[in-house]
């Protein structure tokens, strides 16, 4: 558990990330979710391993129609969202000067 | 095709006509082996982004599986020629690109071969003044490329189960034999066929063979078998192109026609040995290395098609029949290889004598 706080995620994964803490407990699907967040396959899915590596997702699949593939599915774990939150935290404690710089300077 | 083979002979002369008759071969026998699947082979449906993708998935280990089967699923629901191929090619790039990428030892072993490759090219460029011509450039590129694409050929073979060691050891084998025929000295390393008139048809030809019929012998399947073939190839080209360049900066590029500078021998010598050792010996180690085990596998299903037929009445003569197989089949590997080694022989020593 303690990986997952001190390995530093990419911009990317933050993406990913905020896209799943958007809506928690509601599974969602690998190309909507590369839809989402502006990402090619061959991006999110490394991302996504690494994640559930990290225990950060969880993963479920959701049965096919008969003859079709089953499709799999991907949530935040409840480490995961803890996760999410100290971003957050870390983004808007960092994007605070950003801010009064910019109002200085209007 | 044909107009590939006369680019190729315009641009190498003569000396490519080994190379077409392997091409042509080669591209003769895909052909073929395509147009009469095995009667037992079971057909690949789907669109060609779904099996670029499943070839991908192949290639993942065990424990990450899962995740092609995950991308599998998402691209069957996904409509759209243009959005198929953009979600195929990007999920096969991510699963070519993702660690692990090989046993580890054979893929650094043979990564640091690469390099040590770039470090030779880039200590002659700098020797030999090679920057100051702008195709010295473009050269490099086109090697940095091939280097590039064979580490890549590497990584993506070895990650298949059964073929490291088969790949490797022919591999091995190959540029053994490379560097036997060279007689270790410089000189016989950048120009091999300086043994004699023969030893470019056997380097070319003759090599290949045995590891084909190597990895037909030895596999576990004519899938691996040719696998093995195709790491065997690549692996020894790599290995001979890294002593090559050692060779071409040690002997100052060789022997050069009269009125060619230092720099424009090295840079010529450079090009011939990249063409020869990362694309005609790969290339002739793939080709015939399938050849062999695709036409192996096919007698042999042939065979124990007919076998199984005859053997339908009689248990005790299929008995007989399978402990006497193995030897019969290697005799029968052996006899094959030596029919396709005159047949080819003969037609390549045909070309040259024109």
């Amino acid at each position: 558990m303690a990986m997952a706080r001190t390995r530093a995620s990419s911009p990317q994964a933050i993406r990913v990330l905020q896209a799943l803490a958007a809506d928690p407990a509601r599974w969602r699907y690998g190309y909507d979710l590369a839809t989402e967040v502006h990402l090619k396959s061959g991006s999110l899915y490394p991302i996504l391993i690494r994640l559930a590596d990290r225990e950060l997702l969880e993963t479920s699949w959701e049965p096919g129609p008969p003859g079709r593939p089953p499709r799999h599915l991907y949530r935040l774990t409840p480490t995961g969202r803890e996760y999410v939150a100290t971003l957050d935290v870390a983004l808007a404690e960092r994007s605070v000067p950003r801010r009064r710089l910019g109002l200085s300077g209007a | 095709m044909p107009s590939v083979l006369a680019i190729l002979l315009l641009i190498g002369g003569g000396r490519l006509s080994v190379l077409a008759i392997l091409l042509l071969a080669g591209a003769g026998a895909v052909l073929w082996s395509l147009e009469h699947p095995p009667p037992d082979t079971q057909k690949v449906q789907g669109d060609v982004p779904l099996r670029l993708l499943q070839w991908a998935v192949g290639l993942l280990p065990a424990d990450r599986v899962d995740w092609g089967q995950a991308m599998l699923g998402e691209l069957d629901r996904i409509e759209g020629r243009s959005g198929r191929w953009r979600f195929s090619l990007g999920s096969v790039a991510g699963v070519v690109l993702l660690p692990p990428w090989g046993p580890v030892g054979p893929m650094a072993a043979l990564v640091a071969v690469a390099l040590a490759s770039a470090v030779v090219l880039d200590f002659g460029f700098v020797h030999f003044g090679l920057a100051a011509n702008p195709w010295n450039w473009v050269l490099l590129v086109i090697l940095a490329a091939l280097v590039m694409g064979s580490i890549v050929a590497v990584s993506l073979l070895l990650r298949r189960p059964g073929v490291t060691r088969l790949g490797l050891v022919g591999g091995l084998f190959v540029a053994a034999t490379w560097l036997g025929f060279s007689g270790f000295t410089w000189a016989g390393i950048i120009s091999p066929y300086s043994a004699g008139a023969w030893s470019g048809p056997a380097l070319l030809i003759g090599v290949p063979l045995v590891v084909g019929v190597g990895g037909a012998w030895r596999s576990e399947s004519a899938l691996v078998g040719r696998r093995a073939a195709r790491l065997a190839g690549v692996s020894a080209g790599l290995a001979m192109f890294f002593v090559s360049t050692i060779a071409v900066v040690a002997i100052d590029g060789g022997p050069r026609d009269p009125g060619v500078g230092v720099a424009g021998g090295v840079s010529e010598a450079f090009s011939n040995v990249a063409m020869l050792f990362l694309m005609f010996l790969p290339l002739a180690t793939t080709t015939i290395g399938w050849v062999v085990v695709t036409a192996n596998a096919r007698f042999r299903s042939v065979d124990l098609a007919r076998r199984n037929h005859d053997s339908m009445s009689t248990p005790k003569a299929a008995g007989r029949v399978a402990e006497g197989s193995q030897s019969r089949t290697i005799g029968r590997l052996l006899l094959r290889a030596a029919v396709v080694v005159v047949v080819v022989m003969a037609v390549a020593l045909f070309f040259q004598a024109r």
